[in-house]
């Protein structure tokens, strides 16, 4: 089956390809910010291929991301539960900054004018008090009409228990307000908390036209080039959607690209059979980190996109400000500091030559000899290392009593550690030892700091993947379609009705078989995850308890949920357990990509080294002759001893002293650490 | 790794360090059972050196800031470095011997160890449900001493060489109402204390002390420098400012705090020689810890809100607190809502520096701490329970821009409300309105940020309410002719008839009542009448006050 898949990321929107043979193609577009539709448009025709027989299409967009992140999304109506309009603008009180007497507070997602209200009530069982009068909610309506607002959140109080007021509020709109789209809270983000699912439903509404107008355009040019396929979406939880419903749920896209990423990384866990994997994703601005545990990416259910919390089941990836440009600066009191500012993609590093002033980690790495100025992009863009080596002098210097080299080394020190602490940070927050982990680097930096941030946390290999820089891409390539449905059910486990339980579970399987059926595929293709998620009663936070279906017992799932208690929080207790929801995971599966096994080279007796470079590394006393490797012409299975340099066209690998590289048979860069 | 320190190593200790009072945190937060810590972030972690001062503080509350050290002090007082074992784990709240703040925060406090020198402390500080005391939730406004407000605890030894002295235990929990809760709490202090010495094992396994060590006086020393350099920015001069907390909890005159705010070079002395002597009540009393922290808090806000929290940042201020004063009162004076006299010390202090530099300052603020306690039997399970709403209110405008709407108060840092979907959920309340308060923000050529009121309807017998504010006579005050802003209260609605309330002391509240706890605005900055007509329009337009508002102080609609 041949397959497009698409990321569109700051500045690039990358494209890969594969055919019936299992060959793979790659290309690349500018992303033009507000017409996303064309960068994925230039990157599939810089592939060079015939698209008429492409049966699969998923891609991963930002879309609906950067509409909230410029403050760019529609102009959105609330509806809430009289008394509660300004949970929004209240914001649980919270402040941007610990000290700081000038900051402001994000300004509301939707003014006050905008948000109304109807008299109804449920109690915290979701039994009602006040029954909804609908023709209020056709005033309230109307007065939104009127003023020209199109897009319409739901969010009532308690409905994340019972959705019954908020479904009467969408049909009546449907049935007599055609022209609003409406979102409701018991359908985006059925949890408890107000603030937050509020803030998920109005996200939700405000990007729906935005990403439908954008999806509308995007087929407009498949078709233009002949492209049949239907387009499905990247979902923050590591599955695909289809375009239909991406219109409908546009805030499942909002981690659309770096989900990308992880769901490769569980690919890669299930085919190498890597139990424990961590993923470093290192792009211009941040580095992104993620777990993956026996094949499966650690999921969430609360993050935050700038300034706003959302509460949808998303992969859990935790962001640092530590990136190729991030900025070297001198801080207050004479302070050394990289990061979190970053040059971004304008004007970039110093060594760009497209105005940057301040040196940042791509320009250390450059001052270092760790990246050739000649070989950037594949020679594509020749870098200005003497440019670098004066903003060091002229900015840095003055300050340290160093020599460039030092003072470049250190940054990429402080930066490393940076990563090394987000990553000590995501494990220990779920009970891990990163230590025990396997490290999986890509981005366009992920290969250069991989191994010294895996040194810092005490891993002991790292796995550089083939096209490291396209990583998002692929793994979007190979990821399943996939629907989370969820009920809310807050019982109490030893009060709770198994056949209820297993009712409940059919309906949602029968929803998840019908939609996977509608989008194609067949019986064999399709795959059922259940889980409970509980609590003890009085605890806040849940644990996700993956039970078999038709659930035969409810003590089991008891003790399970005491058992993972005690490995993610050391200890488990007498009170009783509480069933707060239940999940249905329907997915369907993609079929597997056959990558190509290690080709020509692999008779090569010897890696050999394209050149010789000066290269600096303080641990062996300064510039040392450092062998540069081209990737894909390395042998499979034979070592590469540190310090070296392995490049690839928009990528590099750093292998330090005392470390070793091989790639193996299919075509990932291994990374060992020697000895003790 | 290097064994040389420059500003590089300097760095990447300074970042491992705050990886490990974080990870201390996220071991505390992620074991603890109570509301309070759990919901409302009340707890701080910090590492300390051998005399007690602040090396790294993870982020939570800045109340906490400064006030990490006492309880160091008062236990190296006491016990002398050579006593002290590996394993070895102490715990105190006594806010006059070390406790720092209040009797509900309590400190455990672990000496670590290089070649069997105490080199660090890892010190782990979070708030209790209940300490004892004559209150249910130890949270008592018309205290007359400190012995009606909980359990003493004297710094003592909690753990010995690692094994749990049950003795102390014991004594400790069953002198307080909610042990289990309780219990379940200090166990995550404890852990984020093994787990700050785990993670500092790991760091001496590639750095030597002596590395550390001259890493953490040049951090200190960078801090230093900085803020010094804020410091001589701002003209020398003496400045005065004067806050107001409206009482004691017992009587009924207000209690001014006055402060002398002497800058020479890049030196600042913060005199509160004019403070009267201290109150009799729990409301009117901020122990010294308390104080030196609002100090601190003061200026890291007007100075560096960008800094890194460590000693350097407090060695150029030097503060005058004379003895048997509001901040400083002598034992056994009640202290426990001091954090109302801690609140005016910031404003005091905000208020001389408007005189010269009010770019860095804002108008009056709503105040400090406005809770609410409900306490009694929930039906739901025949248990007791206790449930404190912390209000958010208004700040005070600034010389460029309006005061931010409901946000915590400035003593209170990253505190949040509890959900209504939440404690509905746990308690026998219901939320009836949770609303911005219109016309509460002062008027100004900028205007104050608005209070917020929330309506909790009671649903069963025996349910008690206690409260505590400040501001609530004397209203936050606006600055350069910007107008004052509505203060705080507690309005009950019962048999139809509403009664306005401030401090209240386990007052019984019937099932079927409505307490609606309404908080403050702040103050506006500038004469209103300079307010542009485009911003009067808007507020109107968005109800943030209302029309008549409009008309009378803003002249706007007329003509």
């Amino acid at each position: 089956m041949s397959r497009i898949s698409v990321d569109i990321g700051g500045t690039f929107s990358d494209a890969v390809y594969v055919n019936n043979e299992g060959r793979l193609f790659h290309g690349k577009g500018f992303t033009s910010h507000g017409e996303y539709g064309r960068g994925v448009m230039e990157a599939i025709k810089a592939l060079g291929v015939d698209v008429h027989d492409v049966e699969v299409f998923p891609h991963g967009t930002t879309v609906a991301l950067n509409a909230i992140l410029e403050g760019k999304t529609a102009p959105t109506g609330l509806i809430t539960t009289r008394g509660f309009r300004d949970v929004l603008e209240i914001a649980r009180y919270g402040r941007k900054d610990m000290y700081d007497l000038q900051q402001q507070k994000p300004k509301p997602l939707v003014s006050r004018i905008w948000r109304l209200e109807v008299s109804e009530r449920l109690d915290w069982q979701g039994i009602m008090l006040q029954a909804l009068d609908p023709n209020e909610v056709r005033e309230r309506l109307r007065q939104l009409c009127d003023g020209g607002i199109r897009s319409v959140a739901v969010c009532l109080l308690h409905a994340y228990r019972n959705g019954q007021h908020e479904r009467m509020i969408k049909a009546i709109a449907a049935e007599e307000f055609p022209e609003l789209t409406v979102s409701i809270s018991s359908e985006v983000a059925p949890q408890w908390r107000e603030f937050e699912r509020t803030s998920s439903t109005i996200l939700n509404a405000s990007t729906a036209p935005i990403v439908c107008e954008y999806l509308v355009s995007l087929t407009g040019g498949t078709m233009d080039v002949g492209m049949r396929a239907p387009i499905l979406v990247m979902q923050s939880n590591g599955g695909v959607m289809s375009a239909e419903d991406a219109k409908v749920r546009p805030i499942m896209t909002l981690m659309s690209g770096p989900v990308g990423g992880v769901t490769g990384a569980a690919q890669l866990a299930r085919q190498l059979h890597l139990s424990k994997l961590m993923t470093l994703d290192v792009g211009g601005t941040s580095a992104d980190v993620a777990l993956i545990l026996d094949g499966e990416p650690v999921m969430s259910t609360e993050s935050r996109v700038g300034d706003w919390p959302i509460l949808t089941h998303s992969v859990a990836i935790h962001s640092v400000g530590a990136g190729g440009g991030s900025l070297i600066r001198i801080g207050p009191g004479g302070a050394f500091r990289v990061g979190p500012e970053s040059a971004g993609s304008k004007p970039g590093p110093v060594c760009y030559d497209r105005g940057g002033q301040e040196p940042t980690v791509t320009d250390a790495n450059v001052c270092l000899g760790r990246i050739d100025p000649l070989y950037f992009l594949g020679g594509a863009v020749v870098l200005d290392a003497e440019k670098a080596r004066c903003a060091f002098e002229e900015n840095v210097l003055p300050t340290l009593n160093l020599t460039v080299e030092e003072a470049a080394e250190g940054a990429v020190q402080v930066i490393n550690t940076i990563m090394a602490r987000a990553i000590r940070e995501i494990a220990v927050a779920r009970g891990h030892d990163p230590a025990e982990f396997t490290l999986l680097a890509f981005g366009g930096g992920g290969g250069l700091h991989a191994a010294l941030v895996a040194a810092a946390v005490g891993m002991r290999r790292v796995i550089v993947p083939p096209l490291p820089a396209h990583f998002s891409a692929m793994g979007i390539l190979g990821a399943d379609m996939r629907h989370d449905l969820a009920q809310m059910v807050l019982t109490r486990a030893n009060q709770a009705d198994l056949n209820g339980l297993n009712n409940l579970f059919s309906e949602l399987r029968q929803q998840g078989q019908q939609k996977l059926t509608l989008e194609g595929f067949r019986t064999d293709y399709i795959q059922f995850g259940h889980s409970l998620e509980g609590r003890y009663v009085g605890q806040d936070e849940t644990l996700t308890v993956p039970v078999s279906y038709p659930l035969a017992n409810v003590e089991t799932v008891t003790t399970e949920f005491a058992d993972l208690h005690r490995q993610t929080y050391g200890y488990d207790l007498k009170s009783p357990v509480e069933f707060v929801s239940l999940r249905v995971t329907a997915i369907g599966k993609a079929s597997l990509i056959q990558m190509p096994d290690h080709g020509a080279n692999s008779k090569t007796a010897v890696p050999a080294a394209t050149r010789i470079r000066r290269t600096y590394f303080g641990e062996l006393g300064g510039y040392v002759d450092c062998p540069f490797y081209e990737r894909y012409s390395l042998p499979a299975n034979l070592p590469v001893i540190g310090p070296a340099i392995i490049e690839e066209e928009a990528s590099t690998v750093l292998v330090p002293p005392g470390w070793k590289a091989y790639a193996d048979s299919h075509m990932n860069l291994i990374l060992d650490a020697q000895g003790e | 790794m290097q064994d040389k320190v420059n500003p590089i190593m300097v760095e990447i200790i300074r970042n491992k360090l705050t990886a490990i009072v974080r990870e201390a945190s996220t071991a505390l937060y992620r074991a603890a059972f109570s509301t309070i810590v759990r919901e409302m972030k009340d707890y701080s972690n910090s590492l300390h050196d051998a005399s007690g001062n602040l090396v790294a503080q993870a982020e939570g509350i800045p109340i906490f800031l400064g006030s990490m050290s006492h309880p160091l002090y008062a236990l190296l007082d006491k016990y002398a470095l050579a006593e002290m074992e590996e394993g070895d784990v102490y715990i105190s709240n006594d806010p006059y011997l070390g406790g720092g703040t209040h009797k509900n925060d309590i400190n455990v406090m672990m000496p670590y160890f290089v070649e069997s020198n105490v080199v660090l402390f890892v010190v782990s500080k979070a708030h209790w449900m209940d300490v004892g005391g004559k209150d249910p939730g130890s949270w008592s406004p018309n205290a007359t001493d400190s012995f009606q407000e909980g359990l003493t605890i004297p710094p003592v030894k909690l753990y010995s060489r690692g094994r749990l002295i049950r003795e102390v235990e014991d004594l400790i929990l069953q002198n307080t109402r909610l042990q289990e809760i309780n219990r379940g709490d200090y166990l995550a202090q404890i852990a984020a204390c093994f787990t700050g010495r785990k993670r500092l094992d790991a760091l001496f396994t590639e750095l030597t002390w002596p590395i550390v060590q001259e890493s953490i006086k040049e951090l200190n020393l960078q801090s230093e420098l900085a803020i010094r350099e804020r410091i001589r920015n701002i003209p020398d001069g003496v400045y005065h400012g004067i806050d107001y907390v409206d009482s004691d909890g017992i009587g009924e005159t207000p209690i001014p705090v006055e402060v002398e705010v002497r800058i020479r070079g890049d030196e600042v002395e913060v005199d509160f020689s004019r403070c009267p002597s201290q109150s009799l009540g729990a409301c009117g009393n901020s122990a010294l810890p308390r104080t030196v922290s609002a100090v601190r808090t003061a200026m890291r806000a007007i100075l560096a809100p960008d800094l890194p929290s460590n000693q350097g940042l407090f060695e150029p201020i030097r503060i005058v607190a004379p003895k048997g004063t509001v901040v400083n009162p002598e034992p056994p004076a009640p202290v426990t809502l001091g954090g109302l006299v801690g609140r005016a010390i910031v404003e005091a202090i905000l208020f001389a520096f408007s005189e010269v530099a009010p770019e860095r300052t804002m108008a009056g603020q709503f105040g400090g701490t406005f809770s609410c306690l409900f306490t009694g039997l929930n039906p739901r399970d025949n248990n007791i329970f206790v449930f404190l709403q912390v209000a958010g209110g208004g700040w005070g405008a600034k010389h460029n821009a309006d005061g931010i709407s409901t946000i915590t108060s400035i003593n209170n840092g990253f505190m949040v409300d509890c959900p209504v979907e939440v404690l509905e959920s746990e308690t026998p309340l219901l939320v009836e309105q949770y609303a911005l308060r219109e016309d509460s923000g002062g008027d100004g050529q900028f205007r104050g940020g608005l209070g917020v009121r929330q309506d909790f309807r009671v649903l069963s017998e025996g349910v008690y309410l206690s409260a505590t504010m400040d501001r609530y006579r004397i209203p936050p005050p606006g600055v350069k002719g910007g107008l004052s802003a509505l203060g705080n209260q507690v309005v009950i609605k019962q048999d139809g008839l509403e009664t306005i309330h401030n401090l209240l002391n386990r007052l019984p509240v019937p099932e079927g009542a409505i307490i609606s706890q309404q908080s403050g605005g702040g103050g506006g900055f500038g004469l209103p009448l300079n307010r542009e007509g485009a911003s009067v329009r808007e507020d109107v337009l968005q109800g943030y006050i209302s029309p008549l508002k409009a008309r009378t102080v803003y002249g706007f609609g007329q003509g």
